[in-house]
This record gives C-alpha cells, sequence and structure tokens, in this order.
C-alpha cells in the first residue's frame, strides 16, 4: 500500500485494462497466426513463381503492418501503462521477478519490427529465398514474443508451488504456462485466418482467392486442435479457487459458454472454408465469423482475468495490492496504519488522530475514515455505484449483517480477499457504506 | 535458491547490480532519445516545409513511421528498468496525474497513424497537423511525469488539491516550470540531431539522394536554431538544478556541445565521408553526455526517496543469461538482417 490510488468513478480504474487488453491481445494474436500463414503462402508463391498470388499476399502484407506495428506495438505498451496505474504493487511485483523475461521480450520485440518492415518493404527488392527468410523471422519472432509474455501472464493466474524469491524458471515454467501457450498459438492462426476471410471478401474474387482460404483454414484448423489440447489442460491445471469461481460466478458461467459456443462456430465455419473454399465468402459472413474468433477471444481472456480473483497474483498477491503475508499484520495492525497516503489523507481530514476517531469518533468522523478504507480496499474491484457497485449490493442490508459479511468475506464469496484490517476499521467501512444516500451521504 | 522472503525483501533487493541497471536503463534511454529527437523536431519540419521545402518534408515523411517504431520500442528498456530502481517515484507520479499519463496510449495511436496517413499522403493537411499536437503534447506530459517524479516534495500538494476520499482522480498534469524546462531543452536538441541527420543525408549515406540539391544552410539554420533553444532552456534549467551536478560533468557537457558544434559546422563547410563520422561521433558524445547528466540528477534526487544503494543484491542468473542469451541471438539476427538488406541494395 505505497501508492495513492487512482480512483475511476463508475469504471473502476482496473476496468480500464481490459478496454487496452483486449482489443491488443486480438491484434497480438492475429499479429502471430498473420506472421505464420503469409510466411507460409510467401514460401509457396516463391518457390511456383506464382506472381499473381504475391501481388494480391503484398497487398494483404501492407494492412497487415498498418495493424499489427502500430496498432499491435501501442496498446502492448499501453496495457503496461494502464497496470501501472491501476494496480502498481502488482506490476511492481511482476517487473521484479520477471525484468529479465521482459527485457528479452524486448529483444523480440525489435527483430519482430525490423523483420516485418523488411519483409514488407524488401517485397520487390529481397532475394526470393531471403524474401521467405524474412517472413518466417517475424513469425517466429512474434512467436517468441507471445510465448515470453504468456510466461508472465500465466503465472499470475497459477503461480504454481513458487514462493517468494525462487527463481525465473520456476516462476516461468508455472502449470497453465505449456496450455496458456498452445491456446494462444492456435488462436493466432484462427484468428488470422477469419481476419484474411475478412479481408478477402472486401476486395473482390480473384484466382487465388479459393486457394488462400482453403491454404490458411488448414493452418487454423490446426490451431483449433491446439486450443482443444491447450483448453482441456487449462482446466486442469486451474487452482480450486478459480474453478470455483468459474463455476459460481454468474458472469463467467455465460463467459465460458459463450467461449465454447463460439469456437465451435468457428470449427464448423474453418473445416467448411477448407471444404469449399472461397465459395461462402461475403462480407457479412466473413465479418461474423471473424466476430465470433474476437468473442471467443474476448471470453477467453474475461475469464483467465475473472478466475483469479481475490488474487492479482495466485497465492502471492490480493486484489487490493495485499500481500498474503501481510493479512495478519494488517488485522493486528490495521490498514490505515501500513497505508501511508491514507494516513495523511485522515490527517488534513480530522481534526484527531484517525484511531481516536475509530475508537469514539462521531458516525460521521468514522463514516469519512470508512470512505478512505473504502478507496483502499473495495475500489479496486468495485465502483461505489457503476461496475461492480457496492451501493446496491449492500442497501437492502442492515448494518450487523453488512459487518458479518464483511468479517467473512473470503468466506462469503471465494473471489473476495479476507478482510484487510482491524474490527474497528471494518466497522468504519460499514458505516461509510450504510451512509443513507438520498441525503445526500459524505460532503 | 534461498528459500522463501518477505514480499518487502524481494521488492527492496535487486536483480542484477545497480551499475548494470542503470546502465542499460542509460543506453536505453539513449538510444530511445535518437529517434524520439527525430520525431520530436521532424514532425514539425515536415510540417512547416511542406510549402517552402516539399522535398525536405517527404523525405521526413518517409521515414518518420520507421522512426517512431524502433523509437517506442528502445524506450521500453528505460521504462522496465526505472520501474525496478525507481518503482515508488514512477508510479506514485504517473498516478497522481493519471489520466494525462494514460492519455499518451490514444495521443500516440492517432498521432502514429496520422504520420502513416501523411507518409501515404492521404488528407496531409489534416492528418499532419494532428500528429504534431499529438507528438508535442505526449512530450509535454512525459517532460511533466518525468519531473514530477523527482520532486518528491510536491507530491503532498497535488495529493490534497486532487483526493477524493484518499484516493486522487487524476486530472493533474503537473507542468511545473523544470517540467517546461526540460521539454524545450530537449526540443533544443532535437533539433540539432535532426539537423545533423537532414545534413548526413543530404550527402547520401543513407542511400537516399533526395536531398541532394537542398541548400546546407537550411541544415545550418536548423542546428543553430536547435541550439539556442537548447542553450537558452539549459541555462534556466541548469539553475534549477545547480546543486545535483557536479563541477565535471558541467565542464564535461560544456565541452561535448562545443566539440558537437564544432563537428557540424565542419561538415557543413566542408562535406565529405571523414566529416560526417566525426559529426556524428561528436554529437553522439554531447548526447551520451546528456544522456549521463540526466542519469546523475534523476538518482540524486530520488535517493531520498528510494535507498537502492543500500538495497540488497539478489542476482537473477537464470533471467540474466536468458536475457543475454535473447540480446546475443537478437544481434546475430540485426547483423544477418543488415547484411542481406545491404546485398539486394548492391544487387
Amino acid at each position: 500500500m505505497d501508492f495513492p490510488v487512482w480512483y475511476v468513478p463508475f469504471l473502476t480504474a482496473p476496468m480500464l485494462i481490459p478496454l487496452i487488453a483486449i482489443p491488443h491481445v486480438i491484434v497480438a494474436q492475429f499479429a502471430v497466426g498473420g506472421g505464420f500463414l503469409l510466411a507460409d503462402m510467401v514460401s509457396v508463391a516463391h518457390r511456383h513463381n506464382y506472381r499473381r498470388l504475391l501481388d494480391r499476399l503484398k497487398r494483404f502484407a501492407r494492412f497487415f503492418i498498418l495493424i499489427t506495428v502500430v496498432f499491435g506495438a501501442v496498446t502492448g505498451v499501453g496495457i503496461w501503462w494502464t497496470i501501472g496505474l491501476t494496480s502498481p504493487r502488482a506490476t511492481q511485483t511482476l517487473i521484479r521477478i520477471f525484468v529479465f523475461g521482459w527485457a528479452s521480450e524486448w529483444v523480440a520485440f525489435a527483430i519482430e519490427l525490423l523483420s516485418a518492415f523488411a519483409f514488407y518493404y524488401g517485397w520487390d527488392r529481397l532475394h526470393p529465398e531471403d524474401h521467405v527468410r524474412t517472413g518466417w523471422l517475424y513469425a517466429i519472432s512474434a512467436w517468441v514474443s507471445l510465448v515470453l509474455i504468456t510466461g508472465i501472464t500465466s503465472f499470475m493466474l497459477t503461480s504454481g508451488t513458487w514462493r517468494m524469491g525462487d527463481t525465473f524458471f520456476h516462476a516461468f515454467l508455472n502449470p497453465s504456462f505449456i496450455p496458456q501457450t498452445l491456446i494462444r498459438t492456435g488462436g493466432s492462426f484462427a484468428i488470422a485466418s477469419l481476419f484474411v476471410g475478412l479481408f478477402i471478401s472486401f476486395h473482390g474474387e480473384h484466382e487465388w482467392t479459393h486457394w488462400i482460404i482453403r491454404r490458411t483454414s488448414k493452418w487454423a484448423l490446426g490451431g483449433m486442435v491446439l486450443i482443444l489440447i491447450g483448453g482441456i489442460w487449462y482446466f486442469l491445471v486451474l487452482p480450486d479457487h478459480a474453478m470455483l469461481n468459474i463455476m459460481r460466478a454468474p458472469i463467467l458461467v455465460v463467459m465460458v459458454f459463450l467461449n465454447f459456443g463460439a469456437t465451435i462456430v468457428v470449427i464448423f465455419a474453418l473445416a467448411f472454408g477448407l471444404a469449399q473454399g472461397s465459395r461462402w465468402i461475403t462480407p457479412p459472413a466473413a465479418f461474423l465469423l471473424f466476430l465470433a474468433g474476437v468473442i471467443a477471444m474476448g471470453a477467453g481472456e474475461f475469464i483467465r482475468e475473472g478466475a483469479r480473483k481475490p488474487y492479482l497474483i495466485d497465492g502471492i498477491l490480493f486484489s487490493p495490492g495485499v500481500f498474503v503475508e501481510e493479512v495478519n499484520s494488517l488485522n493486528r495492525k490495521g490498514l490505515i496504519g501500513q497505508t501511508a497516503w491514507l494516513q495523511f489523507y485522515l490527517q488534513s481530514q480530522l481534526d484527531k488522530p484517525y484511531e481516536d476517531v475509530l475508537r469514539n469518533g462521531t458516525e460521521d468522523e468514522r463514516a469519512r475514515v470508512g470512505a478512505g478504507l473504502f478507496m483502499y480496499h473495495c475500489s479496486g474491484c468495485h465502483a461505489f455505484l457503476g461496475y461492480n457497485g457496492l451501493q446496491p449490493i449492500v442497501k437492502p442490508w442492515n448494518e450487523p449483517f453488512l459487518d458479518d459479511a464483511l468479517k467473512n468475506l473470503h468466506l462469503a464469496n471465494p473471489a473476495m480477499p479476507p478482510w484487510l484490517g482491524t474490527a474497528q476499521e471494518r466497522h468504519a467501512l460499514v458505516k461509510f457504506l450504510m451512509l443513507p444516500r438520498e441525503k445526500g451521504g459524505l460532503q | 535458491m534461498t528459500g522463501p522472503l518477505s514480499p518487502t525483501e524481494v521488492l527492496t533487493s535487486l536483480p542484477a547490480p545497480v551499475w548494470f541497471l542503470l546502465s542499460i536503463k542509460a543506453v536505453g534511454f539513449y538510444l530511445h532519445m535518437v529517434f524520439m529527437h527525430i520525431w520530436l523536431a521532424g514532425i514539425p519540419t515536415a510540417l512547416f516545409f511542406r510549402k517552402t521545402y516539399p522535398d525536405i518534408s517527404k523525405r521526413l515523411l518517409d521515414v518518420l513511421p520507421f522512426v517512431v517504431a524502433f523509437g517506442i520500442n528502445a524506450g521500453i528498456v528505460p521504462l522496465l528498468f526505472i520501474q525496478v530502481l525507481f518503482a515508488n517515484a514512477f508510479y506514485t507520479a504517473t498516478i497522481l496525474q493519471a489520466w494525462f499519463w494514460l492519455s499518451v496510449i490514444p495521443l500516440l495511436l492517432v498521432g502514429y497513424y496520422g504520420l502513416y496517413l501523411s507518409r501515404l499522403e492521404r488528407w496531409v493537411r489534416f492528418s499532419l497537423p494532428v500528429s504534431f499536437i499529438t507528438f508535442i503534447g505526449i512530450g509535454v506530459i512525459f517532460a511533466s511525469a518525468l519531473t514530477l517524479m523527482t520532486h518528491p516534495d510536491s507530491w503532498a500538494q497535488i495529493f490534497r488539491k486532487t483526493t477524493v476520499f484518499g484516493a486522487v482522480h487524476g486530472f493533474y498534469l503537473a507542468l511545473s516550470k523544470t517540467a517546461v524546462l526540460r521539454f524545450f531543452l530537449t526540443a533544443g536538441m532535437a533539433f540539432q540531431t535532426l539537423a545533423l541527420f537532414l545534413m548526413i543525408d543530404k550527402e547520401g549515406f543513407f542511400g537516399s539522394k533526395k536531398l541532394v540539391h537542398i541548400n546546407r544552410k537550411i541544415f545550418f539554420t536548423m542546428y543553430t536554431g536547435g541550439t539556442l533553444l537548447f542553450l537558452g532552456a539549459g541555462f534556466l534549467y541548469a539553475r534549477e538544478s545547480a546543486l545535483q551536478l557536479s563541477q565535471l560533468l558541467y565542464q564535461g557537457a560544456r565541452f561535448s556541445f562545443l566539440l558537437s558544434f564544432a563537428g557540424f559546422i565542419y561538415l557543413v563547410i566542408r562535406p565529405g565521408r571523414l566529416q560526417v563520422l566525426i559529426a556524428l561521433i561528436a554529437h553522439g558524445v554531447h548526447l551520451g553526455v546528456q544522456v549521463f547528466a540526466r542519469q546523475v540528477v534523476q538518482y540524486r534526487l530520488l535517493s531520498s526517496t528510494s535507498s537502492i544503494s543500500t538495497w540488497p543484491l539478489r542476482m537473477d542468473w537464470q533471467g540474466f543469461f536468458f536475457f543475454i542469451a535473447t540480446f546475443l541471438i537478437g544481434v546475430i539476427m540485426i547483423i544477418w538482417l543488415w547484411r542481406m538488406w545491404t546485398r539486394s541494395v548492391t544487387s
């Protein structure tokens, strides 16, 4: 609790992450899959000297570069921006554990950029063999980038037997690393194939359209096999609390159905594409299928994020940015006592020390302390009014019930962390949450 | 393996020696700065020369999208290592002005696509000014955030102004006098770097002959303008941070600047292969000293909030060797790409 909290009303600050992360994941996986598809098709075109196919692919490559190099790169940095603002302690921890993993990813990203530019801008200039090699270099460096990032994000979901101070590879090669790598690799082939279909649908029939669709469908179906293997493996290694969340939380149940449903639609479409070639490709059909792919991918990311609760890093760091080891100390000494910024705020707001207010302050004074506690304990996941809003949840409750719910937070709901503070602090939070809003609440 | 540690022990230990982390951060920043100079001065130059010197404008628009791509890439390194070394100060400063800091991402997206549109000669009258505004905005936000980071004494005041029940709303831009001066100092250096880049390009060193007919006086004027801006802002900025730099570093900065200036003048008067090399080295040293001085100032200003010199070293050997291996493979790949590219040019 070393940092001030950024409060975003209605939405909550962490909900800004998916706004950037989901588009990024889709484009980043498109960048990986598209790289393999392009390298493969360019190899065939050069081998048989299919000039018209090369021309066709060049048009796609230009579009590909504009999407991946700009949008993919900027939103990738954007995720870092948002996690640093919304969960600084988790970001600091991940960076401390994986600093050289991230540095290695930077190298892979640099090669990805250089080879992407060389591949596109050297289209009519490089020797065919070199051109093909550059394409494969791009595809492989983009995939290495995917693997490195997956090692870090999968650690957030399944830290396994890693404990503070353990080694880099112990953290990197965590239980869900391989299944998530398989899923993301497969997903990248599928989404790239659907994107190719969408691109082609807007560019009219061409002598190579049929061949391109059949070729990319093969890649994508191979990708779907990886997704199936990775998906089963993924569910087998999920921690108990994550499985429980998936079964309990209605939104996650919906997301699982969306994910499975959209995946099945995509598999059938790809199989159909393989059999029928480009005959089914029309802009609306291609768009709907691409949308199905995006839904499957977005839902998958949402499940991963949602299932992780109450942790930001599985078994290590709770959502409010509190380490598991710190819980006992917080319960004994209080959250405020270990949160410098909150102490500073309360000093400027109260006429007496916050300890006195907690012991024998007026209801209003205690509610004011409770408001600060809400910011540092709850606002990481809950808005007051809005996304996951607490006011509508607690409205029908009375004080004893709310106090009991907070006391047994983690027992009442496995997606919640335990109460992180003293009993007096809890009472203060109850006072704040029970304030009659219709009378204006805290001013 | 040393057994379980407390989170605080992990977060306040270093994965590599301080000198290594600071050096890699400085090298990354150096690379980032060179690219950043070219876009910071290049976008306004491309915009304002569009009618008067369209060849310079077009040439700049040819290279700017690549410059931005590699500049973003190089920027990852200092950003990563600043979070290892100065996490407390960095996160606090950016959270206090959260919305502005976050707006860097949409601004960059808009500005970057604007550059591509301008390069493709689509809606240039609109896209290039938009890129200009967005990149200036990004520069100002960066200057504000990184200046605020090294001024923890002003955090409490901003917190008081922007607090919502103990949290902050993040609608605050800490555009202090120091931040403005830093921005102009960088802008001055940027015009120097751009003038040198264009001068070398004019001599055909980047394989293009598009600027051969351009009068060298233009680049001289550009360089002189940048120098005046650099000196003016630098003088005022040095007064602000006078206590933070040693006499040796002051003299080094002065000497390297004069060296760079002389190198450029020599190149303008007698263009040639040797002169290009001399000017490049001199300017490289000038920028290097600036980067070094910046690291020293940052380290000294932050030593009050972050006592990294006392943090224990818990070397992450696995991660370190993994990075070194990836880096070496990367260097080999870059050399291979470079050789392949030059071979294609000659054939």
